[in-house]
């Protein structure tokens, strides 16, 4: 799963207009106050406590307690289960649980109102900037320090200033905003548009960003020895409301919604996006208001006993088909990346648009009428399907029914993925081993994961080449370098914990 | 890398029930240890009698090939087959097996059935067969090289002279590429694939490390 290995020079230009030269002071006491998504911690599991196979219900009866219940810090999870089920597909099934309980805590309306009673334009938990701040806000230009709350209005790009409302989503286009991991590719809907790409993080990320300075390069080069080692999510004890949720960080994928009837079927935002001024000068920067729709949502959750983070990914219904629903012709009247009457002659399946892959222009389309023609390679387990199907029955009635688990991606070697450093540096949380070995991602499960509109040219089964989440963040490095003065034997890692946010620094 | 007698280290691999120390250097290892595990793995006739065909989702016949190519790899059956398994390539060398050689197959999990607490047994009986031996052969090079190597050929490269200069395998996917034991063993990594940490090239082989093979 990507954020993807960004290039900073490419952005540093991108974003100038968004520099904040003199920011005023903002107290975070003039924040209004705001309702913590966690504590207390949401400790529910697949299983009844002390059942030992009897799985929680997810229906009718249940519905408002699995709805309201919250936030899980980390993942409760368990080798049993119903008669017949292997251990590896227990704690899938458990994992998977987790995931539908992070996805409906995280997309709450952001006013504490419930989940049952949203509308598809409802704002949600993680688009209130008390909650998440996208990664353009916090890697300010020059490498300045950024503050925690609202954006405030010299921080919105010069371009969006006159169309900007207070809590508004902007989307600032960087080259990862629309070209995918490993620039692999831009991907364009049906209506010939570019599906747009974000990043955000939580407060426990910003503040240990913040408290370390990683939002600057020379201050990530200065503090060489830092190892990086985001908080880690922990429940609480038993009969206890304590815990904290850790690390959240999200990725999201956006499609243009040009229909008030396809406004109906996608969760929405009324948004301005950033195009920035071209490096050759021919084209100026411009703001355009756009509705945008969610089609694919990621969460990686950094856990106490999985410091490899867990690996949620999500996407809408209708972004595209099973290859094996292609083969079989069993297909809806259309999808957003996929046309069912475009035989593959014509429309070569998963094939990149052709170059070159320049910016979008303020039309946001992609230029000569390209439309993508995307299948999705790995079918979804008849489990998680199985899973999909309750949650999707009790959000019945809300946008949110039309979105679907693909996976989650833990790490199975818990006797390696709980491991930590025996000799930490003073006054860092020793959470994270850093000589981990032979595989420090401790055996993904499941091996691959690709969410057909974050990974959509890196779907397969393929080692090193096909999308896994951890074999790909667990390559993530920063700034740092090795001290000068360092002793030829001394064990120096410029690992970023699993997450290229740090490459943006600037 | 060297040859030199200095740089030889001893490898020590166990399960509850059977300790093998091997004396190695990373050269010949990498170039041949896991054929001479197996042509170590040789004997004297086994009579146990075929009791039906194996199953590769028999939870008892999975099992015992794990079992199987524990005594015969020196490598623990947690390790070949974790409690919670994503890679499951046990399983794609179970059906691979079963397909190949049904009969000597069967053979050799009937021995292990006979012999489930007793692995030394099991090695006793592999080697004294020759229909199962060169087939246990096979396994145990599967297991460490992610290549299948017919029997037949290993059976030909044992004989006397003149056998083929070399005997032709085939890498049995890219997945059973990257699960190659010699690469752990060797504390390294397949070409073009690691999951290794960053910077692991900065820290020489440590045979006493626990977590490459061992219950670490």
């Amino acid at each position: 799963m990507g954020e993807s290995p960004w290039l900073g020079a490419a952005i540093a230009g991108a974003l100038g207009a968004a520099a904040v030269l003199s920011l005023p002071v903002a107290s975070a006491a003039q924040a209004p106050s705001v309702k913590p998504l966690a504590p207390p911690c949401n400790t529910l599991s697949d299983l009844v406590p002390n059942t030992g196979s009897e799985l929680t219900p997810i229906d009718e009866a249940n519905k408002d307690k699995l709805l309201t219940s919250g936030l899980p810090c980390a993942e409760t999870v368990h080798p049993e289960g119903p008669p017949g089920k292997s251990r590896l597909e227990n704690f899938q099934r458990g994992f998977d649980f987790y995931s539908w309980l992070t996805f409906i805590a995280l997309n709450a309306p952001a006013d504490d109102s419930e989940i049952k009673n949203s509308r598809p334009d409802t704002r949600t938990k993680w688009e209130d900037m008390r909650h998440f701040r996208q990664l353009a806000d916090i890697m300010l230009p020059g490498g300045k320090a950024p503050q925690w709350g609202e954006r405030r209005p010299q921080e919105v790009p010069a371009a969006c200033r006159k169309d900007y409302k207070p809590g508004m989503m902007v989307t600032q286009l960087i080259e990862e905003s629309f070209n995918q991991p490993f620039k692999t590719g831009p991907l364009i809907d049906q209506s010939g548009n570019y599906a747009l790409f974000d990043i955000l993080l939580n407060q426990q990320m910003f503040d240990y960003i913040v408290r370390n300075k990683l939002y600057s390069r020379n201050e990530q080069k200065r503090n060489s020895a830092l190892k990086i080692d985001f908080p880690a999510g922990t429940n609480p004890p038993s009969g206890q409301t304590t815990g904290d949720p850790g690390t959240v960080m999200l990725k999201v994928s956006w499609k243009v919604l040009d229909s008030d009837k396809d406004k109906e079927r996608f969760h929405n935002v009324d948004a301005l996006v950033f195009i920035p001024a071209s490096e050759d000068g021919k084209t100026k920067e411009a703001c355009v208001r756009k509705t945008l729709g969610l089609i694919g949502f990621h969460v990686g959750h950094k856990t106490k006993s999985r410091l490899q983070w867990i690996w949620t990914s999500f996407e809408h219904v209708d972004n595209v088909p099973e290859q094996k629903d292609v083969a079989a012709r069993n297909l809806k009247a259309s999808y957003s990346f996929y046309d069912p009457a475009c035989d593959a002659a014509k429309c070569p399946v998963n094939a990149t648009p052709p170059r070159p892959w320049r910016f979008p222009d303020r039309s946001l389309k992609f230029p000569g009428g390209f439309k993508n023609q995307i299948t999705r390679v790995t079918a979804l387990t008849d489990d998680t399907k199985e899973i999909n199907a309750k949650f999707q029955n009790i959000l019945r009635g809300t946008v949110w029914a039309n979105y679907m688990l693909l996976s989650t991606q833990w790490p199975s070697d818990f006797g390696c993925a709980g491991k930590t450093v025996q000799n930490p540096a003073p006054n860092l949380p020793p959470n994270t081993d850093f000589e981990k070995q032979p595989d420090m991602n401790c055996a993904p499960a499941p091996a691959f994961l690709a969410n057909s509109t974050l990974e959509t040219y890196s779907q397969g089964s393929v080692p090193q080449a096909s999308s896994s989440c951890m074999g790909c963040h667990g390559n993530a490095v920063s700034f740092q370098q090795r001290p000068p003065n360092a002793a030829p034997d001394t064990k120096f890692f410029n690992q970023s914990d699993f997450t290229f946010t740090l490459e943006k620094a600037r | 890398m060297s040859d030199d007698p200095s740089d030889k280290r001893s490898l020590i691999v166990q399960n509850a029930n059977v300790r093998v120390t091997v004396t190695y250097t990373r050269r010949t290892l990498l170039a041949g240890a896991a054929a001479a595990t197996a042509v170590a793995t040789v004997g004297t006739l086994s009579t146990a009698p075929i009791a039906r065909a194996a199953d590769p989702n028999s939870a008892q016949d999975m099992t015992d090939f794990v079992k199987l190519s524990a005594v015969l790899t020196g490598i623990m059956e947690g390790r070949l087959a974790p409690a919670a398994d994503p890679i499951d390539i046990k399983r794609d060398y179970f059906k691979l097996v079963s397909e190949k050689r049904p009969a000597e197959f069967d053979k050799l999990l009937n021995i292990v059935r006979d012999n489930r607490n007793a692995p030394q047994a099991i090695i006793d009986n592999v080697q004294s067969d020759p229909d199962s031996k060169f087939l246990a052969r096979s396994i145990v090079l599967m297991w460490y090289l992610g290549a299948w190597y017919d029997p037949d050929d290993l059976k030909m490269l044992a004989e006397p002279p003149p056998s083929p200069p070399e005997v032709s395998h085939r890498v049995i996917s890219a997945k059973a590429y990257t699960q190659g034991w010699v690469w752990r063993v060797a504390q390294t990594h397949p070409m073009g694939s690691s999951d290794m940490q960053f910077g692991y090239w900065q820290r020489k082989p440590n045979p006493e490390r626990p977590d490459f093979i061992g219950g670490a």
